[in-house]
């Protein structure tokens, strides 16, 4: 069967016929976000103008041509292995010849949308660590063809992985079936996405409207103001009820909306440890399957909030290294795992982290007064020399906003915790939320250290450490105690003769 | 290979305070002011165009863009001047150490082995000068990165062959 794949592998071959569908599809709605204004005027302008006919002759030559192109560049697509590369050639004009070495890839995802689940055909996805990080795509193939693919692609990884580690580590490759660690059931689904962060969703629909307000109103050559004031009269009073009212019905609507969206990118999520790391399986219209080499993961993130503890859920982020841009897509994300998967992935990552001894610290208090200066005083001053013309003398009530500040300073300093041990880093962070952060001194790329003019007086220092994953900062730190921990992560990095990846 | 997990003993480390920084080239120092007139001199001339445009009404809007340059322009060649004091970078056994900065001053290390490579690039106005900038790229991101402009060509290349040299070593050493 193995001599079967790989003859069948090293031929040019196509993608399934459905990628024509998806290209022609992808095209598109690029069409479409430009032209959406043209759209919108064409749908819904009152007074319909003698135009139309010419508009829809040009709507039909540019879908005409994108159909073609879909199809020709379908048929101008192939891929094929050669040499220990993956070869991709494409371009219907442009032609255009990928090679890349299999020692360079990453990982190999899968995504479907709805159109490549109905198909049964998945879009193969390849990334490849280092700065100019580029992503390969495939965007159809039947499943049996893309798990081809990345069955040759990773046993060739770990048998340069053998032959790297030479004699030692040979033992360690044994193929170890598939351990699931965590299953999300609906009411799991429902929990997560009741415990989202629905304001972030509330402020983006709010950025949403007021970015659109304009264009709108340009589009369909209205305003919106005066619409709205001819139907609630200019009526001060009125206005207020409305907006009391409208109030609630936004958060509801903001609320809905995060649990639904949360729900379906989460649908169905498995996450499993497998032989070389983890896997995440998760989604309805858009089912991604990522995996994550344990070797390339460079930090471990989870966090929780008050709502999620109620639940006792954390958010997990495996930040594996891959190009900046790449990065932060290619984390594998569990938005809702319990301890026992926290725990799981710890000690996939950082094995030694339960044996070795932590010094605990603290960040430097003087960061409260930084706090209460940036986000207490000047906002509040702010506010009220804003507010004044409204208010009057009433703007002695925004002096309420310092108490506050001063309150959720305080909190964030005391919650800043900072652990530290021979092979590692973890800091605990956040004033309602809770950030924390696992980091092997390995994997650490450089360190930076940082200081204001009022640090520089003060002794104290931001203290970063760069991964190719992200950067960790350790804000507010004594200078000298920033000084001697970059002194000795740089003696490990030094000594420390393991492959960061 | 016996992975060895012996306390380290602090105090006995190289100690990155102690360093003794490289300074930029004095003609560098040129090549900034030079630099900073260039943009300042391209802000004018909008500015300049824009006050020639605009109505008499505003006159006090132009009287105050006008100052902000002035402002912006001293503080700025100020900056310039204070930054070249304090840049500078050391070669040490095992990594290289870069500061600099005036309002925020930074002091980024990257250590050998942690180098993906070097490249040596020149500015329009550096090259005048015979100077150039030595970039270094970690796997970290461009935050991560080097870049240490006003070094002289001949140094740059040296440093660049050194570090070049050294990240070989040890490549060859796993």
């Amino acid at each position: 069967m193995r001599k079967n794949d790989i003859a069948f592998l090293t031929e040019p071959t196509r993608q399934s016929y459905v990628a024509i569908f998806l290209i022609l599809f992808r095209l598109i709605k690029v069409v479409a976000r430009q032209a959406w204004p043209f759209l919108l005027i064409f749908l819904f302008n009152p007074k319909k103008e003698n135009g139309s006919p010419f508009f829809t002759t040009i709507f039909i030559v540019i879908a005409i041509g994108v159909a073609i192109m879909s199809i020709i560049s379908y048929f101008k697509f192939y891929y094929y292995i050669e040499d220990d590369e993956l070869v991709i050639e494409k371009g219907v004009l442009k032609k255009t010849k990928l090679n890349v070495p299999i020692d360079r890839i990453q990982t190999v995802n899968f995504k479907q949308g709805i159109l490549h689940q109905i198909f049964k055909v998945v879009s193969l996805e390849i990334d490849t660590a280092g700065s100019t990080g580029h992503e390969y795509v495939i965007n159809a193939l039947s499943r049996e063809q893309a798990e081809m693919v990345r069955d040759y692609v990773e046993s060739q990884k770990q048998q340069i992985q053998v032959e790297k580690q030479g004699i030692e580590g040979s033992a360690e490759v044994q193929v170890q079936p598939n351990k699931l660690l965590l299953q999300l059931s609906p009411k799991d689904l429902l929990k997560i996405g009741v415990s989202q962060n629905h304001l972030r969703t509330a402020g983006v629909i709010m950025a949403f409207f007021w970015g659109f307000y304009g264009n709108i109103e340009d589009a369909l050559n209205i305003d919106i103001s005066k619409i709205l004031n001819s139907w609630l009269g200019f009526n001060k009073e009125v206005w207020l009820v409305y907006l009391l009212m409208g109030l609630p019905v936004f958060l509801i609507l903001s609320f809905l909306i995060t649990l639904v969206t949360t729900i379906l990118k989460n649908y169905d999520l498995h996450f499993w440890r497998t032989a070389s790391g983890f896997k995440l399986v998760s989604g309805l219209l858009t089912k991604n399957e990522n995996s994550a080499n344990l070797p390339k993961i460079q930090l471990i993130r989870w966090t929780t909030n008050p709502l999620k503890r109620i639940f006792g859920l954390f958010h997990v982020r495996l930040s594996q290294a891959s190009s900046v841009a790449v990065s932060k897509r290619m984390a594998i994300n569990i938005p809702g795992a319990y301890e026992e998967q926290v725990t799981a992935v710890r000690q996939a990552y950082f094995p030694q982290e339960p044996l070795q001894e932590f010094e605990f610290h603290h960040i430097s208090k003087l960061v409260i007064v930084r706090r209460m200066l940036y986000m207490g005083l000047l906002p509040t001053i702010v506010i009220m020399l804003w507010t004044y013309s409204m208010m009057g003398k009433a703007i002695l009530i925004w002096l309420l906003l310092l108490p506050l500040t001063f309150f959720l300073s305080k909190r964030y300093h005391r919650n800043w915790k900072i652990f530290i041990s021979v092979d590692g880093l973890r800091t605990s962070s956040g004033i309602f939320t809770e950030r924390n952060v696992l980091l092997q001194w390995y994997k650490v790329q450089s360190v930076s250290i940082r200081q204001s003019i009022y640090q520089r007086r003060k002794e104290l220092a931001d203290l970063t450490f760069y991964t190719a994953a992200g950067a960790v900062k350790i804000p507010y730190i004594d200078l000298s105690k920033a000084q001697q921990i970059k002194d000795y992560v740089l003696y490990k990095i030094e000594i420390d003769k393991r492959g960061w990846m | 290979m016996i992975f060895e997990n012996t306390q380290v003993q602090i105090n006995n480390l190289p100690a990155v305070k102690q360093v003794h920084f490289q300074q930029l080239d004095r003609a560098f120092l040129k090549v900034e002011y030079i630099s900073s007139l260039i943009f300042f001199g391209f802000l004018f001339f909008v500015i300049f165009i824009f006050v020639m445009l605009a109505s008499s009404e505003v006159r006090w809007v132009k009287i105050l863009v006008a100052s902000l340059w002035l402002f912006w322009f001293m503080l700025s060649l100020l900056l310039v001047k204070k930054n070249y004091d304090i840049a500078g970078y050391a070669i040490r056994q095992h990594d290289i150490v870069h500061r600099k900065g005036v309002v925020f001053r930074n002091l980024t290390t990257i250590p050998f082995n942690r180098i993906q490579h070097c490249e040596i690039s020149e500015g329009p106005v550096e090259k005048l000068f015979e100077l150039s900038t030595l970039k270094v790229f970690t796997a970290g991101g461009a935050t991560s990165d080097l870049a240490i402009g006003g070094i002289r060509k001949e140094e740059a290349q040296l440093i660049k062959e050194f570090i070049t040299r050294k990240i070989g070593a040890h490549d060859e050493e796993e």
